[in-house]
C-alpha cells in the first residue's frame, strides 16, 4: 500500500511538472470542467500524500476492477490536462492527415488531422459524463416508479407494470431510434435525457420486487404497529434496504449506456460532430480499416475495456453488498 | 393447458396493443406539425391547407385518429415511406427474410456454443479452465458488437481474404452460379455477420447456462448419479444438462430483442440489406413512418418470441402445468 501511495504521489507530481503550462492555461482560460480538471491535477499529489482511506473502504479492499474503474474515471476527469491537443482542432489539413502513431501523435491523426489520443481522452470524458447522468436519471425515475408501484399495489401497480412490460418489449435500440427520429437531434443534453428516460424500466421492476418482499418482513410490520406513517416506512425503512441491488444495476448500467451511446454514435445518430465519441471515432475509421487499422482498434479496445471494468466492478459490488451470494 | 394458452395469448395481444399505443403517443408528443411549413407558404391558401388536413384525417379528434391508426396497423397498413416512396409494410417484408436468416444463424451459433461452453464450465466450476472461460465470456459480452464485426472483417476478410466484406450475395457472379453454388455463396456471405452476432450472444448464454448448471449440480440426484458410478459425461449430458436447459428456454425469449438490436448494428457493418439497415437508413433520412413501422414489427416479434418461449417452457416443465 505504501509503495502504491509513493507511486501515485510521484506520478501525479510528474504530471504537474510536465503539464504545468497547460494547467496554468486551463486555470486562466478554461471553462468550468477544464478548471475542475486543472484543480484536480494540482490537488492529486496532496490528496495522495495526506489523504487517508476511510476504514470502511480499507476493509472493503478495492479489487483490481475497482482500480481500473478509478483509473478510467481519472483519465476522463483529467482529459484536458492529459490530452496533448484540442480534440476538435484540425491541426494541419494539408500535411498532418491520417498520420501513423509517432511521438508527436501517440495514436496518429484522423482524416481531419485531429489528434486521436486527444479525441480518445476527451471521448472517455464525454462518454462517461453522458453515461453517469443518464444512469442518474434512470435510477431516480426507476426507483420512484418502482416504489410507487410496490407501495400502491392494486390497479395502479398493475397499470404501471403493464406499461413497463410494453416498454421492455420494444428492443432498446429501436425505441431510441424512434425517439431520436421524432425529436430534434439536438446536442448532448438530448442524448442524456433520451438515454436516461429509456433505461429505467429494468430498475423499476427490480425496486418493485424488493418493495413487495420487504413489505412482508417483520421490521416493517413492527414499524407499522408503532404507528409510523406509511410514506415514512417506505422512505426510511424499505428504501434503504432496497438500495443494494439498485447500486449494482446502476454500476452495470454505466457500462451498458457507454455501449449504447457508442452504438448510436457509430450509426451517426448519437453525439453530434465534431464532439469526440468512441462510437463515431470507430465509424470514422471504418473506411481506412485496411490501411489504418489502429484507428478502429484503439477506440474499440477502450470501449470494451471500460465496459468490462464496469461489469467486473458491478459483480464484485454485488458480491460485497449481498452476503447471501458469497 | 387451453386456458393457459388463451390467457397468455390475451396478455401478448394486450402488450402488442400497448406497443402500438406507445408509438402513437410518441408520434403525437413529438414537436412539429406536418403543415407548419405549408402555413408559411404564400402559394397555399388556408382553405387548401384545411382541405389537406381533412384528407389526412388530422382534423378529427385524437381518439378517432388513434382508432384509425390501430385499425390500419391491424390490417398491415403502416403508411407510406417518405424516402422510398412505397408502402412501409412492403419495404419491411422485403427486408425481413434477410434479417430472419441472419438472426436464425446467429441463434444457432449463440445457443450451440453458449450451452456447450456454459455446461463445460458449470461441470468444472472453479478450475482454471472455468475461470479463463469466465473472463473470456465477460469480455466478449462487453464487446461492442459493431466493433467485433469490424475486427472480424479486418482479420478474416481484409487480411486473410477468406470471407467477403459484405452484402448477401456476390454482386457479379451470383446470377451465373448453379443452384448449389448460389446456396453456398449465400452461406459464405452469411458467415461473418452471423458469427459476429452469435459470438456476443453465446457469451451471454454461456454465463447463463453456467449458473443454471451450478444450480442443478448441487442437488441430490446428481450426487446419486455420481454415487452409482456413472461417468462424468453421462452425468453431464443425461442428468445435469437436461434439467439446466429449462431456464435456458426462458433465455430464448430474452435473447430475441438482443438479437434484433444487434442485427441493427451488424447489418450496418456488413451492409446486409435487412430490417436493421433499413431502419438506420430511415432514421438518417428522418423517414418516421418507416422507423415506426420497423419498431412496431420488431416489438411484435419480441412479443411473439416471448409467447413461444413461455409455451415451450410450459410443455417442457411438467411442474408448471400443475399450478392452476
Amino acid at each position: 500500500m505504501n509503495r502504491l501511495r509513493a507511486l501515485l504521489i510521484a506520478g501525479s507530481g510528474a504530471l504537474i511538472w510536465i503539464r504545468w503550462q497547460r494547467i496554468w492555461d486551463l486555470l486562466q482560460a478554461g471553462d468550468f470542467s477544464d478548471r475542475m480538471a486543472a484543480l484536480a491535477a494540482l490537488a492529486a499529489p496532496l490528496v495522495f500524500a495526506l489523504g487517508r482511506l476511510p476504514d470502511r473502504w480499507k476493509r472493503a479492499r478495492l479489487d483490481a476492477s475497482a482500480w481500473v474503474v478509478l483509473a478510467i474515471l481519472a483519465a476522463a476527469l483529467l482529459a484536458p490536462v492529459l490530452a496533448p491537443y484540442d480534440p476538435t482542432a484540425q491541426l494541419d489539413l494539408a500535411n498532418r492527415r491520417l498520420l501513423p502513431p509517432s511521438p508527436a501523435h501517440p495514436l496518429g491523426t484522423d482524416l481531419f488531422s485531429r489528434d486521436l489520443l486527444s479525441r480518445l481522452l476527451y471521448g472517455a470524458r464525454l462518454s462517461l459524463w453522458i453515461a453517469c447522468f443518464s444512469v442518474a436519471i434512470a435510477v431516480v425515475v426507476g426507483t420512484g416508479v418502482g416504489l410507487a408501484a410496490g407501495y400502491l399495489g392494486g390497479t395502479a401497480d398493475a397499470l404501471i407494470m403493464r406499461l413497463v412490460d410494453t416498454a421492455l418489449a420494444i428492443p432498446r435500440i429501436f425505441l431510441l431510434l424512434v425517439v431520436l427520429t421524432l425529436w430534434e437531434q439536438g446536442g448532448i443534453m438530448t442524448m442524456v435525457l433520451v438515454l436516461g428516460l429509456t433505461s429505467w424500466f429494468g430498475t423499476s421492476r427490480l425496486v418493485r420486487a424488493e418493495v413487495l418482499s420487504l413489505k412482508q418482513r417483520d421490521f416493517v410490520t413492527a414499524a407499522r404497529a408503532l404507528g409510523i406513517a406509511p410514506i415514512a416506512i417506505l422512505l426510511k425503512h424499505i428504501l434503504p434496504n432496497a438500495l443494494a441491488p439498485v447500486i449494482v444495476t446502476a454500476t452495470l448500467g454505466v457500462g451498458q449506456i457507454v455501449l449504447t451511446e457508442a452504438a448510436l454514435s457509430y450509426l451517426g445518430v448519437g453525439v453530434p460532430p465534431p464532439h469526440p465519441s468512441w462510437g463515431s471515432m470507430i465509424a470514422d475509421a471504418q473506411p481506412f480499416l485496411p490501411t489504418h487499422p489502429w484507428m478502429a482498434i484503439v477506440p474499440g479496445l477502450a470501449l470494451a475495456g471500460t465496459v468490462v471494468a464496469f461489469s467486473f466492478f458491478g459483480e464484485s459490488l454485488q458480491a460485497k453488498l449481498d452476503p447471501r451470494r458469497r | 393447458m387451453i386456458a393457459f394458452v388463451t390467457r397468455r395469448l390475451a396478455q401478448a395481444l394486450l402488450i402488442a396493443l400497448g406497443v402500438v399505443t406507445l408509438t402513437f403517443i410518441l408520434l403525437h408528443a413529438a414537436p412539429g406539425d406536418p403543415f407548419a411549413a405549408a402555413a408559411e407558404s404564400p402559394y397555399l391558401s388556408p382553405q387548401a391547407i384545411e382541405q389537406a388536413r381533412r384528407n389526412y384525417g388530422l382534423d378529427r379528434p385524437l381518439w378517432v385518429q388513434y382508432l384509425r391508426y390501430v385499425g390500419n396497423l391491424a390490417r398491415g397498413d403502416m403508411g407510406v415511406s417518405f424516402s422510398l416512396h412505397r408502402p412501409v409494410s412492403e419495404a419491411l417484408l422485403d427486408a425481413l427474410p434477410n434479417t430472419l436468416l441472419l438472426a436464425a444463424a446467429a441463434l444457432i451459433l449463440d445457443f450451440g456454443l453458449g450451452i456447450t461452453v456454459g455446461t463445460l464450465q458449470g461441470m468444472r466450476a472453479g478450475t482454471r479452465l472455468d475461470r479463463t472461460l469466465s473472463i473470456v465470456t465477460l469480455a466478449l459480452f462487453s464487446t461492442p458488437v459493431f466493433w467485433l464485426g469490424l475486427m472480424l472483417l479486418l482479420v478474416f476478410s481484409q487480411t486473410l481474404g477468406l470471407f467477403p466484406v459484405g452484402g448477401v450475395t456476390d454482386p457479379v457472379l451470383y446470377p451465373s452460379l448453379s443452384p448449389l453454388g448460389k446456396l453456398l455463396d449465400r452461406l459464405w456471405h452469411l458467415c461473418l455477420p452471423a458469427w459476429t452476432l452469435g459470438l456476443v450472444g453465446a457469451a451471454g448464454t454461456a454465463r447463463y447456462q453456467r449458473a443454471a448448471i451450478l444450480e442443478v449440480v448441487r442437488q441430490d440426484f446428481i450426487r446419486a448419479a455420481r454415487a452409482r458410478g456413472l461417468s462424468e459425461r453421462a452425468v453431464a449430458m443425461r442428468h445435469a444438462l437436461r434439467n439446466a436447459l429449462l431456464p435456458t428456454i426462458t433465455l430464448f425469449g430474452l435473447t430475441f430483442p438482443v438479437l434484433l438490436s444487434g442485427a441493427v448494428l451488424v447489418e450496418t457493418v456488413f451492409s446486409w440489406p435487412g430490417m436493421g439497415k433499413l431502419t438506420v437508413d430511415a432514421v438518417l433520412r428522418r423517414d418516421y413512418p418507416l422507423v415506426l413501422g420497423a419498431t412496431v414489427l420488431a416489438a411484435l416479434m419480441v412479443v411473439l418470441g416471448n409467447l413461444l418461449a413461455d409455451l415451450a417452457y410450459r410443455v417442457a416443465d411438467p411442474r408448471t402445468r400443475e399450478e392452476r
